[in-house]
């Protein structure tokens, strides 16, 4: 009965969240920006790799998708950027988090839900329009490979909204907290060190590996992509969470 | 007395700056007042009441709960309308409320009847961020009401309302605070208001309970022998009155003095001398005991 009514509580203001967060435009707006770079991408890898593109095996299928989703994902980690802040810093500003957490919901349920409710509109958008490039345009998309994508997705997407939520809770201002992360995540493409947490390679590594696209990628490389962008995702939501547990909303 | 709010020891800086300085406050069923100028620490009170701000010190209780531990149960069972609160105004008013019924497990016929009440069943179809700053505060007074909760926690109630809704809201609160046997704690700066529906007040300044009771008992305690006195020359008159040493001079308004003195045949004889032996001039002495000049003379009293 407690884990029902959880449950049930979870449900409920997460539906409060996105009511308020994903404007009918701002959803609409989203769809198309991420569903049409991300659809984008395949053409241009089609016409580019392989002009008949309906004759290519699996393998070479998986080679284009991996390339599309290496190149969607720039726009992709903006938009989640952009999303995330401003959701953020408009409660936060407007006072409007004030007025809801003077009703009955706690503050764990509502850094949950607002997490939640940030990362799943783009996060589905995203997915659903590379699994139908890989149905419709690239014809083959396996049960598997659908698997680690969704998995590899959902890991650079929490690793995206845990580094924008941290730096929203603490600047708490739309426009510096913009400038930093765009900054935060150009830095890798001007330091080869910092490759690990650039989005482009870490779906061509974690994907090339995992697709098995190219035999010579070392397994530890494969390994300390994901596990860098794991670690760090996890250690910086933590310490958003204790940050937003502790601090006064006044 | 058995209390449903009570504050231990509070204190609250906020950098520099002092909010809460050992705040003790106890606070009956009922309806009840908080009093205290600006930057008096009401509003950090009450944020802390419900868990939003937690204090550097000391404990508050309400309905037996603790603020930080059991924020939750108090929220569940408390309804709040904050001093500046804000609604997302991309929302109508009928999905902002329908969102509050079900998190505060409220009962939609209930509801429909504060709405109408409150005035706001015309405006359910109205985007929030087009309603009026009174409709506003109706709004989150609604939200408050919402769920049948044991007190509410009112912080400025009647601010951008005007008088008509005043009168009206304050009326409502009478009732429901009666029927449905509601305790409110509210915070005010419209002292008048306070002092038709409030039976205890608590009095905060600079951080502190300066003082806190019944209304009738801080009548008792402070307003008797308080008087209005209108002349030509207050300034002449405030001096004259310090040399004499027993006049206790509450406030100065104008060319109006507020006085405390022992009796009234003490203030007849030396304003009988005053006229006669200077030139200053009375209009008219009249005695007075609102609520403001009870909150003055307690501040005086403390410091």
């Amino acid at each position: 009965m407690p884990l029902k009514n959880s449950i049930k509580s979870t449900i409920n203001v997460v539906s409060f969240e996105a009511n308020i967060a994903w404007d009918r435009s701002i959803l609409w707006l989203n769809i198309i920006l991420i569903a049409t770079f991300s659809l984008f991408c395949y053409k241009s890898q089609l016409y580019s790799e392989n002009p008949y593109s309906s004759d290519i095996g699996r393998r070479e299928n998986l080679y284009v998708m991996k390339e599309a989703i290496g190149l969607s994902s720039n726009i992709y980690v903006l938009i989640l950027t952009i999303t995330c802040v401003l959701t953020w810093t408009r409660i936060l500003n407007r006072g409007i988090l004030k007025t809801l957490l003077s009703l009955p919901i706690s503050r764990k349920t509502f850094f949950i839900c607002n997490i939640l409710n940030i990362f799943i509109p783009p996060f589905i958008i995203f997915l659903s329009s590379h699994i139908f490039a890989g149905t419709y345009i690239l014809n083959h998309i396996s049960v598997n490979d659908l698997l680690l994508l969704v998995l590899l997705v959902l890991l650079q997407t929490l690793f995206t909204v845990s580094i924008a939520t941290f730096t929203s809770l603490i600047l708490k201002n739309g426009i510096i907290t913009l400038f930093l992360l765009l900054s935060i995540f150009t830095l890798p493409s001007q330091f080869p060190e910092l490759k690990y947490i650039d989005s482009r390679s870490f779906y061509e590594k974690a994907l090339t590996y995992m697709w098995s696209l190219e035999r010579h990628i070392p397994y530890i490389d494969a390994i300390k992509f994901i596990g860098i962008t794991l670690s760090l995702m996890l250690l910086i939501l933590m310490l958003s969470y204790i940050y937003f547990l502790k601090m006064d909303i006044d | 007395m058995h209390s449903i709010i009570e504050s231990v020891n509070l204190y609250k800086n906020f950098g520099r700056i002092v909010a809460l300085d050992g705040l003790e406050v106890r606070v009956p069923r009922g309806v009840s007042g908080l009093i205290g100028p600006n930057g008096s620490g009401k509003t950090t009170f009450i944020h802390i009441l419900i868990g939003l701000v937690k204090p550097d010190r000391g404990e508050a209780y309400v309905l037996g709960y603790n603020s930080i531990k059991d924020s939750l149960k108090i929220r569940s069972r408390v309804g709040v309308l904050l001093e500046d609160e804000r609604f997302p105004g991309n929302l109508t008013v009928y999905e902002y409320l329908r969102h509050v019924i079900k998190v505060k497990n409220g009962d939609r016929r209930e509801v429909m009847e504060i709405l109408k009440e409150l005035g706001l069943d015309r405006y359910l179809d109205r985007k929030i961020k087009t309603l009026s700053a009174g409709m506003f505060k109706m709004l989150g007074l609604a939200q408050a009401l919402i769920g049948e909760p044991e007190l509410v926690i009112l912080d400025e109630p009647t601010a951008n309302l005007d008088p008509i809704k005043r009168r009206k809201l304050l009326e409502y609160i009478r009732r429901i605070s009666k029927e449905n046997d509601i305790s409110f704690l509210i915070s005010s700066h419209v002292l008048p208001e306070l002092e038709e529906i409030c039976s205890w007040i608590v009095f905060i300044y600079r951080g502190k309970a300066i003082d806190q009771d019944y209304l009738k008992n801080l009548y008792a305690k402070y307003s008797s022998n308080i008087y209005e006195i209108m002349s030509n020359n207050p300034r002449l008159l405030v001096e004259y009155f310090k040399n004499i040493g027993n006049i206790d001079i509450v406030e100065v308004r104008g060319n109006r003095l507020i006085i405390r003195v022992k009796s009234f045949n003490e203030l007849s004889s030396i304003l009988s001398k005053l006229l006669s032996n200077t030139s200053i001039q009375i209009y008219y002495f009249k005695p007075i005991g609102g609520l403001r000049e009870v909150f003055n003379l307690a501040i005086k009293k403390f410091y």
